[in-house]
């Protein structure tokens, strides 16, 4: 396969830990695919992310087989490989948009500065680039946007601007950890179409990490579910759903008010309590 | 003790701390009880460190280890008891201030401002001249200079507190405010008081032996550690040792109280282990 | 006749004008045996209305009471009467605050009982503690144990225990599973949705639609601190008439089955 995100054999480690935060875990996104990873807290899927682009906590130990990102291939642990991905072929998009917003600088100048680092030299070329881009995430007045602080935009506008700016560079991968916990719930499926529809006109493969899987649902083709490190389960997300293998798989979906009946005991079907 | 029992448990520090409160606190029991620490021999006078004479003698020719000795109970003892006081004081003062009405809260905090904008020693030293000389007087004195700290620890203390479920689950319930002070507040504020204390004493010890030096706390011949340094001082290019080991005590009192200090707060978190284990 | 009610409740945080009322002539009607969802967004006013209900905030403006008797009724100290306390317990959202960390769980969860009935013996509280342990599910080795031993999802069943001890006939609960996760959140789930059906009324509060939709008999929507919209679950799932409501549904029950018969799947 060329191009999209090919992990193999990721394993992330803390000294002294019990088991490994992330165990051997491989997978593979093809271009322009919407990949759902899928996991409680202290699965590793975040873990995940944070060890292909070098920002794991510094005591942790990573060992990797093999990482293509796009076109490039990375061999064996070179750290230094993966931190020159960040922002060029390999984009995140984090949790909470105003934590990674600086908050003191115009949202345009701060879009305007990701141009830049991708060889937008002309200030007025780069202006207008912005504002197409504010555009193409359906921001309405996007000139009038460009000149807010972070802090004056609603939490679904700034995830938008986050997006945009991911996708600043056509990377070659971007990894979405968690972007819509911190929005509202009735924007959350637009943000995802919008999402999924920027990776589909760039071709860049989206690796998806959430708790929810009604969201997952909805965005992607394919899933995996992640518990203790490892990849329990994997495939397409409706065969996933209708028929999971695992327990776990099987708790997850019992669990999820979304995919049942309203006023029925959700974990009667497993039997099991937590 | 419960405490010795989890000593392995606890950071090497506190060790050290309890070991260094623990002597000084043994030398002041064989001052109050063993040693004379007033005997004059003027033969003797200023005599440097010896078999006979451990740290050597002052210029009256008294066994300086004995005043030593001796002042570990009137330095170290005298600075608990202020600290104790203002810490129990403070703290209730605190809760109190945080839980009752706001004109309550209000006159409290006007109060303890007024006493934080004159520097805690220069209060306390006018205080003391107010009260007259004497160590009695110069120890009330700071336990009123030092209050305003620990009403305002305690009360930012309780306030945040009042915010958190369980006191609202009691406000609720009809929980009246010395239950809500003594089942929810006092448990949590309790420990960083203690911790507060604790590292509170070496600078009460210091600011007693300020005020002994002029002439506003304790009186010669009392051996208070402070009065010691400050009388050494004058020597100090004959006698170092006069000078030296005064202020080595303090020193090491201070270093085992704060070390005690931090045990203390770590013993009081109650996500150590040995504080979430079942215990009847 | 209903358990709660409140009139006309407005609630400024900032006095003065410029300030946005955190609630805005809210009117709301909890009955005996039913489950209230009251969904919103953050901003939405669903907490201070929580806070409002419970009697942990009093409002400038309006009128709650229980059963006719109004739940501000002291001058000064917002002291709810027993007959109230007895009745009405809330349940907030599980953070670390939730509990005294230096309580016995057992302690915790009698801790009503003891203010509200006087019963001060620690080993009739005990006794009552371990039936309402196995109760709720929890393990009774967690009795003398403090809360700082106990996962997100055990430490929001102590705060339920605890709710539950004065048998009240109503329970108030602020996002009372958003801090858990999803497998965790269903087993609490499922021990509302008993208590309900064993006669508690619930009023649910929350921003997930989800557990709304799946807890409640009857929903109240919010939005900037007005009720937009309020009826029978199934009505407003099927049909909602506020575009906000609208907007919800389809972002979050996009699919989900709406009755027994179209059984989602993995059950």
């Amino acid at each position: 396969m060329t191009g999209g995100l090919q992990i193999e054999g990721l394993t992330v480690r803390i000294p002294g830990g019990a088991r490994p935060l992330v165990d051997n875990l491989s997978l593979a996104i093809s271009p322009g695919e919407m990949f759902g990873l899928v996991g409680e807290s202290g699965s590793g899927k975040s873990m995940t992310a944070r060890s292909l682009l070098d920002l794991a906590p510094p005591e942790a130990e990573i060992d990797l087989r093999r990482l293509i990102v796009g076109d490039l291939e990375i061999g064996g642990a070179d750290a230094a490989q993966r931190r020159a991905l960040r922002g060029r072929r390999l984009a995140l998009i984090f949790q909470d948009p105003l934590t990674a917003l600086c908050p003191t600088r115009r949202i345009g100048d701060q879009v305007c500065d990701v141009l830049r680092l991708h060889g937008w030299r002309d200030a007025r070329l780069r202006r207008a680039e912005a504002a197409r881009l504010m555009a193409e995430l359906e921001l309405a007045d996007p000139e009038r946007i460009l000149r807010m602080y972070p802090g004056e935009l609603s939490g679904g506008m700034r995830q938008r601007a986050l997006i945009a700016m991911a996708f600043i560079g056509t990377p070659s991968v971007v990894i979405a950890d968690e972007i819509t916990s911190a929005i509202d719930a009735s924007l959350r499926l637009k943000i995802l179409a919008l999402l999924k529809a920027r990776a589909e006109a760039t071709g860049a493969a989206v690796l998806f990490i959430s708790h929810d899987l009604n969201l997952v649902r909805h965005v992607c083709a394919r899933v995996a579910v992640m518990r203790e490190g490892r990849i329990i389960e994997t495939g397409a997300t409706l065969e996933v759903l209708k028929r999971p293998r695992s327990a776990y798989t099987q708790l997850l979906i019992a669990s999820a008010p979304e995919l049942h009946p309203p006023r029925q005991p959700l974990l009667q079907s497993v039997g099991q309590g937590s | 003790m419960k405490g010795l029992q989890n000593l392995r448990d606890w950071p090497a520090g506190a060790a050290i701390g309890i070991g260094l409160v623990t002597t000084i606190m043994v030398l002041g029991c064989i001052g109050v009880t063993l040693v004379q620490p007033d005997v004059i021999d003027l033969s003797i006078r200023l005599q440097p460190p010896s078999p006979a004479h451990w740290f050597g003698t002052d210029e009256l020719g008294r066994d300086l280890f004995a005043r030593i000795a001796a002042g570990a109970a009137y330095s170290v003892w005298s600075a608990l008891a202020v600290v104790v006081s203002t810490a129990s004081l403070g703290g209730l003062i605190g809760a109190i201030s945080a839980a009752a009405p706001r004109w309550v809260d209000a006159i409290i905090m006007r109060s303890m401002d007024i006493l934080l904008s004159v520097p805690a020693l220069v209060l306390a030293m006018a205080l003391a001249a107010a009260l007259g000389p004497g160590l009695l007087n110069a120890m009330v004195a700071l336990v009123i200079a030092r209050l305003p700290a620990f009403v305002r620890l305690a009360r930012n203390q309780s306030l945040s507190l009042q915010r958190q479920g369980y006191v609202e689950f009691a406000r609720l319930n009809g929980a009246g405010l010395g239950y809500t002070i003594r089942r929810h507040i006092a448990p949590n504020v309790a420990p960083p008081i203690l911790v507060q204390a604790a590292s509170d004493i070496s600078g009460v010890m210091l600011a007693a032996a300020a005020l002994g030096f002029i002439g506003l706390g304790a009186q010669p011949p009392m051996p208070e550690w402070g009065a010691l340094a400050a009388s050494g001082r004058l020597y100090f290019l004959d006698a170092w040792w006069y000078a030296v080991f005064p202020a080595a005590a303090m020193l090491a009192a201070t270093a085992g109280f704060v070390l005690l200090g931090d045990a203390a707060r770590d013993h009081f978190d109650p996500r150590r282990p040995h504080n979430a284990g079942a215990r009847p | 006749m209903s358990l709660l009610s409140a009139r006309g409740v407005t609630l400024r945080y900032q006095k003065g004008k410029g300030g946005r009322p955190a609630l805005l002539d809210v009117n709301i009607e909890i009955f005996p045996g039913e489950c209230l969802g009251i969904i919103g967004e953050s901003g939405s006013g669903k907490s201070s209305l929580a806070r409002v209900l419970t009697g942990l905030q009093r409002p400038d403006a309006g009128e709650i009471s229980f059963d006719g008797e109004p739940i501000f009724a002291g001058p000064r100290f917002n002291r709810r009467s027993a007959h109230i306390a007895r009745s009405v317990q809330f349940v907030g959202q599980d953070s670390s605050g939730a509990l005294n960390p230096r309580m016995r769980n057992w302690e915790s969860a009698t801790e009503a009982v003891r203010l509200l009935d006087g019963a001060a013996d620690p080993d009739v509280r005990r006794a009552q503690a371990r039936a309402l342990f196995a109760r709720v599910g929890l393990n009774e080795e967690l009795l003398e144990r403090l809360p700082h031993a106990l996962s997100g999802g055990q430490r929001q069943r102590l705060a339920l225990c605890r709710a539950l001890a004065v048998s009240p006939q109503l329970i108030i609960l602020d996002e009372p599973t958003s801090a858990l996760d999803l497998s965790v959140q269903a087993g609490i789930l499922d021990e509302l949705l008993a208590l309900n059906l064993s006669g508690v009324a619930l009023a649910v509060i929350s921003h997930d639609l989800g557990v709304i939709r799946h807890l409640s008999t009857r929903i109240v929507v919010m939005q900037n601190g007005v009720i937009v919209e309020e009826g029978p679950t199934e009505g407003i799932v099927a049909s909602p008439k506020h575009p906000y409501t609208r907007e919800l549904i389809e972002a979050g029950l996009a699919g989900a089955p709406a009755s027994r018969e179209a059984t989602g799947a993995g059950s």
